[in-house]
């Protein structure tokens, strides 16, 4: 947790600093007919942003991960009403790679360009049975099933009903 | 008002409205009670949907979505302790103790006639209280915008997770507002030489990225989650467990609708009080947590009661009062429209439908949840496989279709794979949102006061209602930082007692 925190403090900064040089090249009170120029909100902004994560690393480097964790704001009664769950909810492992979601990722960005060259209908067809079959279906008549009902989603929902122009 | 409340059942008795309450219902219950669904990524996902209807439609359908979403997280909650929303985790407490003694039907019974009730109380309460709250507010000017804004803002403080995150995720938020072209001055901020970005960010690329897109691929890391059939009958009317709930009924509804319309407290925190106060108030506290029926009705009216408090502050000032009221009032924003004083007398059929379409939908969860219950335990095991491919074709045609702009498309993708990484460190996520959803007005109201006053800071101070909202908002981030202080300095004194 401590790196991903570190992580998302330097990203988070360098983004913030960038913007902050882009802010600082707008023009400020005096060079506007508004008494408060375009600069000032998003400077002031930006600035706090700077400090607060200047702050964030301060108390991760003092105090650890834990405080941003918030673990000790559930109250014990609220953690007792749900634990432990009921013998009838069965958990399915959780995929071995743990990179599925990149493959889901890499599908929807495909979809995206695909829908401009192919057109709506089959980019969707192709894409609902790539994501089911990613996602651990391998029974054919299932992952048909889903393509269907996505393919008929987006035609009579959004295309027919709703009258929406899709690519 | 009372002119305006019956066109406001002229409206939704409308064949049409009638038929998008009731499929709100349905949908609202399937987001609180299907796992790997919720309300919000329900409204989320349908917020495109409704770009292309007709505002008074619309709206009927998000708040009547979000209200049936609130009861329905009660249906797993008490049938194996594992609540659907976060409001229904109290529910669980006596709930899945009657289910474990042969009572679930009485359990599901009372839960859905407290829930409606609760409802009904709180839907009562928004509908005379939003027009006097609007009316006074009518009096603001830019100064007492600008600290309801800021109040606004620092609901930020009861979202859970670390303050000091959230408050750089509402300045993450008021950055993204700041893109586009400067409101007073026509200056571009941010945009990279973009023509779209000239315009500002899109918030439906960022609500849908945030919340659905992050939500869908954290799911496909995670494996899914399978619930067993259980049999039970429901009932719903049985006078002697009413008469033993009813003041817990009317006590959980007033604590529940006065907590709701507090800005930055939401239904979770009514649920657990009203709860606390009810085993306060009873004569037998060892029946709580083992099957006490005032156990399931207390949480259930009051989070009912709260979530339609929330809208109170939603439509009176223009501020929310949850996180998932911020995602309502960015709803509004999409349609071009802001709700606040000025908002509830140019729009009064559009506001006394919703408020109206509330009331019937209260009546519609006694009438439909019981056969909701029946074929839910056949729709319980669809697997992710199938929703998860949906959800995403929803989210990308549905971002697509607002603006036909392939563009909005790659910018929900990019808020989709930044919100999936925050949730690795549980950021709040609706702090964002809060910043996008409130960063215009606070901007161009902080301006506007500044030029008001010709530079002059103290005008906040000065007026009386802007240094009280203010105060407010101060009291609200001081309280959030000195609780757990002064919870650990509780806990160390109870040790030293006990030692």
């Amino acid at each position: 947790m401590t790196a991903r925190l570190y992580a998302f403090a330097a990203i988070t900064a360098l983004a913030g600093l960038s913007l902050l040089w882009l802010a600082l090249q707008l023009p400020g009170s005096a060079e506007v007919t508004t008494l408060v120029g375009p600069r000032t909100w998003p400077l002031v902004i930006l600035i706090l942003m700077l400090a607060l994560l200047a702050l964030m690393v301060a108390l991760l480097a003092l105090r650890g991960p834990d405080q941003f964790v918030g673990s000790d704001e559930t109250p014990p009664e609220a953690a007792a009403a749900v634990t432990p769950e009921d013998a009838a909810v069965a958990h399915d492992k959780a995929p071995a790679t743990g990179l599925r979601y990149l493959g889901v990722l890499a599908a929807t960005i495909a979809y995206t360009v695909a829908m401009s060259f192919t057109g709506y209908l089959p980019a969707t067809a192709a894409f609902a049975a790539v994501v089911t079959v990613i996602l651990g279906e391998r029974r054919p008549l299932r992952v048909a099933l889903t393509t269907l009902i996505a393919v008929l989603l987006v035609a009579v929902l959004f295309d027919r009903l709703l009258s929406i122009p899709l690519p | 008002m009372i002119q305006d409340l019956l066109g406001g059942f002229g409206v939704v008795l409308e064949p049409m409205n009638l038929l998008i309450l009731a499929s709100a219902v349905l949908i609202g219950f399937v987001g609180g009670a299907l796992p790997g669904i919720s309300g919000v990524i329900l409204v989320v996902i349908l917020l495109p949907v409704t770009y292309t209807m007709e505002p008074t439609g619309a709206f009927m359908m998000l708040t009547a979505i979000y209200a049936s979403s609130v009861f329905s997280g009660l249906i797993t909650a008490i049938l194996y302790r594992a609540p659907g929303t976060p409001e229904a985790v109290m529910t669980a407490l006596d709930g899945y103790p009657m289910t474990q003694k042969g009572e679930a039907g009485k359990a599901l019974g009372i839960g859905i006639l407290s829930s409606a009730i609760g409802g009904l109380f709180g839907t009562v309460v928004l509908i005379v209280a939003t027009p006097m709250l609007a009316d006074i507010a009518l009096q603001f000017s830019s100064p007492e915008f600008f600290a309801l804004a800021v109040l606004g803002l620092t609901v930020v403080a009861s979202l859970g997770g670390n303050l000091i995150l959230g408050i750089i995720g509402v300045c993450i938020g008021l950055v993204i507002a700041s893109v586009g072209l400067d409101p007073l001055t026509g200056q571009t901020r941010f945009t990279f030489g973009s023509l779209h970005l000239m315009s500002g960010v899109n918030l439906i690329p960022v609500i849908i990225g945030l919340f659905a897109i992050s939500e869908v691929l954290k799911r496909c890391q995670e494996g899914d989650v399978h619930l067993g059939n259980k049999a039970f009958s429901i009932r719903i009317f049985d006078w002697p467990v009413f008469r033993q709930i009813r003041t817990t009924l009317l006590r959980s509804s007033l604590i529940g609708t006065v907590i709701g319309i507090l800005p930055g407290i939401g239904a979770s925190t009514a649920a657990m009080v009203s709860y606390s106060e009810t085993v306060r108030w009873s004569r037998d506290r060892t029946r709580f947590g083992k099957g006490a029926p005032e156990g399931v009705a207390a949480p259930e009216a009051a989070n009912n009661a709260a979530a339609m408090g929330a809208l109170v502050p939603l439509f009176a000032l223009g501020i929310p009062g949850s996180g998932t009221t911020a995602i309502i009032l960015g709803a509004f924003i999409v349609h071009g429209l802001t709700p606040g004083p000025t908002f509830m007398t140019g729009n009064s059929e559009l506001i006394y439908a919703v408020f109206v379409g509330l009331l019937i939908v209260n009546l519609l969860i006694l009438v439909l949840s019981k056969p909701f219950i029946a074929v839910l335990s056949k729709l319980l095991d669809v697997p992710y496989s199938v929703l998860g491919p949906i959800i995403l074709i929803c989210c990308v045609i549905g971002t697509y279709s607002v603006q036909n702009a392939m563009m909005d498309v790659w910018l929900m993708l990019a808020f989709g794979l930044a919100g999936f990484l925050l949730e690795k460190i549980n950021f709040p996520l609706v702090s964002i949102i809060l910043g996008v959803v409130l960063g215009p007005i606070a901007e161009s109201e902080l301006r506007r006061s500044l030029a008001m006053s010709r530079g002059d800071a103290s005008i906040f101070l000065d007026r009386p209602i802007s240094a009280v909202l203010l105060a407010i908002a101060l009291l609200l981030v001081a309280g959030t930082l000195l609780r757990p202080l002064l919870r650990r300095r509780r806990d160390a004194r109870t040790e030293a007692e006990n030692a």
